[in-house]
């Protein structure tokens, strides 16, 4: 499903990825895990499209395709999602308008009907349920006075409402209790799927306890540098990311 | 061009002399010391502090006739009303386009002119004593004119549970002074929405004054706009005693030149007091809005929340005071203005003006002026939303965190219809 050749980005003048190579197929889960500053969120808000990024270098495909030549929401509309690592707050837009307008911005370029209003109300509340948001919080600002946890329970709210088939979650677990933690990862272990990809994006490996990955990927100053099985987690909660950190140094 | 150059080239004769006559010694005696005062002093200019950023040269540079019956509008009344309504045009209350017959339980509403003449003991008693017209020379201007307008009166205890409108209007060619008086006496309640609109070279010149008593409850909307050709001046005070609480929020949507001076004396204790605003201008509009909250007795608060949204090379001005006079202790108030520029073009002069003489209090300021904010677009388009759309979608919740504040829906719907298609992507600017 999704293709990353040898992708080089920097921000301003300053490289952060210096070539990243990954291939994530159909209904499998990948971790990057890595120390801060390593890349992996940087990777994450490059694929989404975040214009601060600029891509010198190799390519990024969904089923063959370029990603990189399209804009953040044409990658939305071909299946691509971001659960940010720091989801902003849009007071004035309810998360109810705002899902509705995404739901139907997707559609539309898909060449899809608009949803039907009821329709759609009543798959909000039951997904909202799932999350534990009631209406007050559909009804609020997107993420307006939300906590952490909330904002984070939003953001698989939102994955949830509009079903991607590439989900990329950044540091998805920081700032989570236990119990949001887990609403979290049920609510993306819902929607495993076979044509569907999950790319979760880490620094411990606490979340993946929850979510079982099949593959787990190492970065470390801007590239990976060990892929495995969900036993290489293990090994980093054990050893840390010391002994990478030699190996990306040297690079 | 230069001031001097507007200023001699005056087309705008303030027509004193025609001015009307009717009335007692007293409501004369008004009219003519309000005259002398503006004789000697004449219309703003730039060097004037309260006037810095805004040259009066489009209201000055024009003729217009002073009518003596209200004009045929283009402003739609009937699709703006909201609730029961009461029209005045080019300065003349017209009951056939009032609601006389259908206004809520409870409210007092007078023709200003039939309020004078039947009841000047009263009316006397708060016309034309609460706008310091030495302060504001277009108010100066309003009272030497003085002719007619509305008075809404709510008595003692009474709390009118429906919303009444007022709207005036100024139409095309003519100037207008009207007036509106309101007195909401002790533990009253009442809710207000004014609309003002000047049309095509006309100047809508409006005086507004608030009585609020101890313990009422207050809530007033007011909507302003005008022909980009077209001239308006607001000038507002209230005056609110003890355990009130007056909400007020003021939404301008356009206009050739638009100022609004609107302030809130807060003359008792334990006060609410909010006073909000929202002005969007584009093209070459020029949207002024000065405000005072005069904090002269302690433990009140006042949140003073003003946003503005600017594009084409329209001009936005804010200036806030507020005043903590000696012995206003334990006030809260906090005031903000905020401003999206949409244009390079644009431009927005903010300024708050603190004057605190207690010391026992806690205010905050606060101005910002900006753009789109950047990481709100991503986390829209991440979510599917073109670009243009997702700009759309942000420059009205920046609008609606005030529209959402106002508590009638009919009003608050229509609005929040007006200002979103306004923001649609590609709408032709006319």
């Amino acid at each position: 499903m999704l293709t990353v050749k040898n992708l080089h980005a920097r921000v301003e003048d300053k490289e952060i990825l210096h070539g990243v190579d990954l291939q994530v197929n159909a209904g499998e889960v990948h971790a990057i895990m890595g120390p801060n500053g390593s890349g992996k969120s940087t990777l994450a808000q490059v694929l989404a499209g975040k214009e601060d990024y600029e891509v010198t270098e190799g390519e990024a495909l969904l089923d063959g395709e370029d990603l990189l030549d399209l804009d953040p929401e044409e990658r939305a509309a071909k299946g691509v999602f971001l659960a940010f690592q720091y989801p902003v707050q849009i007071p004035g837009v309810s998360n109810a308008y705002f899902l509705r307008s995404a739901l139907n911005a997707i559609r539309k370029a898909r060449g899809e009907a608009e949803v039907d209003p009821m329709e759609f109300m009543k798959t909000l509340r039951e997904k909202a349920a799932k999350v534990g948001m009631d209406d007050a919080m559909i009804q609020r600002g997107v993420n307006e006075g939300f906590s952490g946890g909330e904002k984070k329970r939003n953001e698989i709210f939102q994955m949830m409402m509009l079903e991607p088939r590439l989900c990329i979650l950044d540091e998805t677990d920081s700032g989570l209790d236990i119990d949001a933690l887990r609403i979290v990862a049920d609510g993306v272990n819902s929607m495993r799927s076979p044509d569907r990809a999950f790319l979760v994006v880490t620094h411990y490996q606490r979340l993946l306890n929850y979510i079982v990955p099949d593959y787990v990927h190492v970065m470390v100053g801007g590239r990976i540098v060990k892929s495995g099985g969900r036993e290489l987690a293990l090994e980093l909660e054990e050893k840390g990311y010391a002994q990478f950190e030699k190996e990306g140094a040297t690079v | 061009m230069s001031l001097t150059a507007v200023q001699e080239s005056h087309a705008f004769d303030p027509a004193l002399e025609s001015a009307p006559t009717w009335g007692n010694s007293e409501l004369v005696a008004l009219r003519k010391s309000a005259a002398d005062l503006f004789r000697q002093k004449g219309f703003p200019t730039l060097k004037d502090e309260e006037w810095r950023y805004t040259s009066v040269a489009p209201i000055t540079s024009k003729s217009y006739v002073l009518a003596a019956s209200p004009g045929k509008t283009e402003h739609a009344i009937a699709e703006k009303r909201v609730c029961a309504n009461l029209v005045v045009i080019d300065g003349h209350f017209v009951p056939e386009l009032s609601d006389l017959g259908r206004l809520p339980k409870g409210a007092a509403v007078f023709p200003l002119r039939e309020a004078c003449e039947k009841n000047w003991g009263q009316v006397g008693a708060h016309l034309g004593r609460l706008v310091d017209w030495s302060f504001y020379p277009f108010a100066a201007l309003n009272t030497a004119h003085l002719n007619d307008g509305i008075v809404l009166w709510v008595e003692e205890g009474v709390v009118v549970e429906e919303p009444i409108q007022v709207t005036f209007v100024a139409t095309a060619g003519r100037v207008a002074h009207p007036r509106l008086l309101v007195v909401v006496e002790k533990g009253g309640g009442l809710q207000l929405i004014s609309e003002c609109y000047a049309e095509k070279d006309a100047f809508l010149n409006l005086v507004e004054e608030g009585w609020y008593g101890e313990s009422s409850a207050v809530r007033y909307t007011r909507l302003q706009d005008a022909d980009d050709e077209g001239s308006l001046v607001a000038t507002f005070t209230g005056k609110v005693l003890g355990e009130a609480s007056v909400e007020t929020e003021t939404v301008t949507l356009g206009g050739g030149l638009v100022r609004n001076d609107s302030g809130l004396i807060l003359a008792g204790e334990n006060i609410h007091a909010t006073l909000d605003g929202l002005y969007l201008g584009t093209r070459k509009q020029h949207i002024d809005h000065h405000t005072f909250l005069d904090h002269t007795m302690p433990n009140c608060n006042s949140f003073e929340n003003y946003k503005g949204i600017l594009d084409g090379s329209a001009v936005g001005v804010f200036n806030g005071k507020i005043f903590v006079r000696h012995g206003a202790q334990k006030t809260d108030s906090k005031q903000s203005n905020r401003n999206l520029l949409l244009s390079r073009d644009a431009t927005v002069n903010s300024k708050p003006q603190l004057e605190i003489f207690a010391d026992d209090v806690k205010c905050t300021h606060g101005a910002t002026i900006g753009q789109i904010e950047p990481s709100q677009m991503f986390y829209l388009q991440s979510r599917g939303i073109p670009k243009e759309h997702a700009r759309q979608i942000l420059t009205f919740a920046f609008a609606n965190e005030i529209i959402e504040k106002i508590p009638h829906e009919p009003l608050r719907k229509r609005l929040e219809e007006e200002i979103f298609a306004r923001f649609t992507p590609g709408r032709e600017e006319t």
